[in-house]
């Protein structure tokens, strides 16, 4: 008997979703929106967050070996600097392919490749270190000065040229990702509030419903659930509708997308990442319609 | 059946509904309960169905304190009393079985069954013939009809009218008391709260008469007099 009550509740529940036609198409709208506007603050925190590990990536710390070293001395280092935590990537460069880089950037510029020339090769080999942590800079040189190879090492680019630097794009890295979780959180809680509102207006229909059935001896659940039901249809038909038109947006704005950020490839994290999207966007949409329909109704429910 | 013992009800700031109420209803009865609007008719029929609690004193339902029921009792307790409002309370969206059918359905009974019940309740209520219609396309004593139908669909101990006739015409209202009069003759307990004298001479049975928030004339065959 017991499922018997929650089949009807079920049963009811889809039958007030497409009893209250117009009711629930304008429920559904807001819901959209919302999930709309996520879906965008999403995508624009996305390229937010590429932008930064972007300009994280080109941030990089060269250590410069004495000229006279041993090379395999000195590959022996980029290796154990290589295992170290937090590290990405240390790569070695021999004097050569120092000089050689160095042509190639001051490739127009005559009056350097000249003297170059006289003086022959002045550049010392060197290892460039590219941290996953841009705090750890600092760390890592420390634990370089402190190790056996310290003979090794004549000067690192750090102290002097690139902390400064390398601090204020922290510090910028830092306050774009604070400010991008406060505008994500900001925007979330609107679409949970609008949400929210949107069903209790409909639930406020129900309340004569609701008002009849505990007069007949409804428990509590068996009145709940049909509301339930409804609250989660809303969900699930918002989330997949507001998938249908997001897909398209992106399409066509991904030109502009791409002028900001180029590395990146929208469709294709989309296609990457459709099942997770889909799963998140539908179970959030069900729940937080679920959760709302059951407040709402708490209200007409005192027993 | 049912007893109040020492029942009031005052409600915040004072206001007293009911002021220490002592009634015993036997099984069977047919009671009127008297007296001018807000003497605390409904009140009392209220806290029968529990959508109310007194503020002090106990109500006595077959020999259980209906005020220490648990939630989940209370369901249970409003299935074994019918209710019947001045403003019926049906669900316009529904037709007049599916309206009468609700009841059962909340109470988990077989699809066969409700069937069964619904078009034995309508029979006897004469509303056989419109079951497929909606409350809208009802007269009012009509729908009060499907009102009691509905109430009564369980085969409820007592069956509680709070004013059933307040909104319909002469005629259409000796129609109600006397459905209700037969359903108290096939043994369901009736309480009937009503400001109607007409109705009340007629019936000619007890009569509890309030006046603010006291009982004051409880006659075994009494007319309405305050």
């Amino acid at each position: 008997m017991e499922w018997l009550t929650f089949w009807r509740g079920i049963a009811a529940g889809i039958k007030n979703f497409f009893r209250n036609g117009w009711l629930s198409i304008a429920t559904i709208s807001i819901i959209v929106l919302t999930l709309f506007i996520i879906n965008s603050v999403f995508v624009i925190s996305l390229i937010a967050k590429e932008t930064l590990e972007d300009i994280q990536n080109k941030i990089d710390v060269s250590v410069y070996f004495k000229g006279d070293i041993d090379e395999n001395k000195a590959r022996e280092l980029v290796g154990v600097i290589n295992k170290m935590p937090d590290v990405r990537e240390a790569k070695y460069f021999s004097k050569e392919e120092a000089l050689v880089a160095f042509q190639q950037k001051h490739s127009k510029d005559d009056v350097i490749l000249k003297s170059l020339e006289e003086l022959g090769n002045p550049l010392q080999p060197s290892v460039s270190i590219k941290m996953k942590n841009p705090d750890a800079y600092q760390d890592i040189l420390e634990n370089i000065k402190a190790s056996q190879y310290k003979d090794l090492i004549s000067e690192v680019d750090y102290y002097s040229e690139k902390k400064p630097i390398i601090e204020r794009l922290n510090n910028i890295i830092k306050t774009i990702r604070k400010i991008g979780v406060v505008i994500v959180s900001i925007f979330a809680a609107i679409a949970v509030l609008v949400t929210f509102n949107s069903i209790r207006l409909t639930m406020f229909n129900y309340r004569r419903e609701v008002e009849i059935m505990k007069l007949v001896g409804a428990n509590p659940w068996f009145i709940r659930l049909p509301f339930i039901v409804e609250g989660m249809l809303y969900g699930f038909f918002a989330a997949w509708i507001s998938l249908i038109l997001f897909y398209p947006a992106i399409y066509f704005s991904l030109p502009s997308l791409n002028s900001i950020a180029p590395n990146i490839d929208a469709i294709n994290f989309i296609h990457a990442q459709a099942v997770k999207i889909i799963a998140i966007q539908l179970g959030s949409g069900v729940i937080l319609g679920a959760i709302s329909s059951l407040i709402a109704i708490r209200k007409y429910l005192k027993v | 059946m049912i007893k109040f013992h020492n029942v009031s009800k005052i409600y915040s700031g004072d206001v007293v509904a009911l002021r220490n109420i002592n009634l015993d209803i036997a099984s069977g009865e047919f009671v009127s309960i008297v007296g001018q609007s807000g003497t605390g008719k409904s009140t009392l029929l209220r806290l029968l169905i529990l959508e109310e609690l007194p503020t002090v004193g106990q109500i006595m339902f077959r020999d259980r304190d209906i005020i220490t029921f648990s939630r989940k009792e209370v369901p249970l307790h409003r299935r074994r009393i019918g209710v019947v409002f001045q403003d019926f309370k049906l669900l316009n969206k529904r037709t007049v079985f599916e309206n009468v059918s609700f009841a059962l359905e909340v109470a988990g009974r077989s699809s066969r069954d409700i069937r069964q019940n619904v078009s034995q309740i309508l029979d006897i209520v004469g509303l056989s013939e419109k079951a497929n219609k909606y409350p809208t396309q009802l007269s009012g004593g009509e729908q009060q009809r499907v009102a009691i139908a509905r109430a009564l669909v369980h085969h409820p101990e007592v069956l509680v009218a709070d004013e059933p006739t307040g909104n319909l015409d002469m005629i259409n209202t000796w129609e109600i008391i006397e459905l209700l009069l037969r359903i108290n003759k096939l043994g369901t307990t009736v309480l009937l709260a009503t400001h109607n004298k007409d109705t009340v001479d007629r019936i000619n049975r007890r009569v509890v008469a309030l006046d603010k928030g006291m009982v004051i004339r409880d006659q075994k065959e009494g007319k309405y007099m305050i």
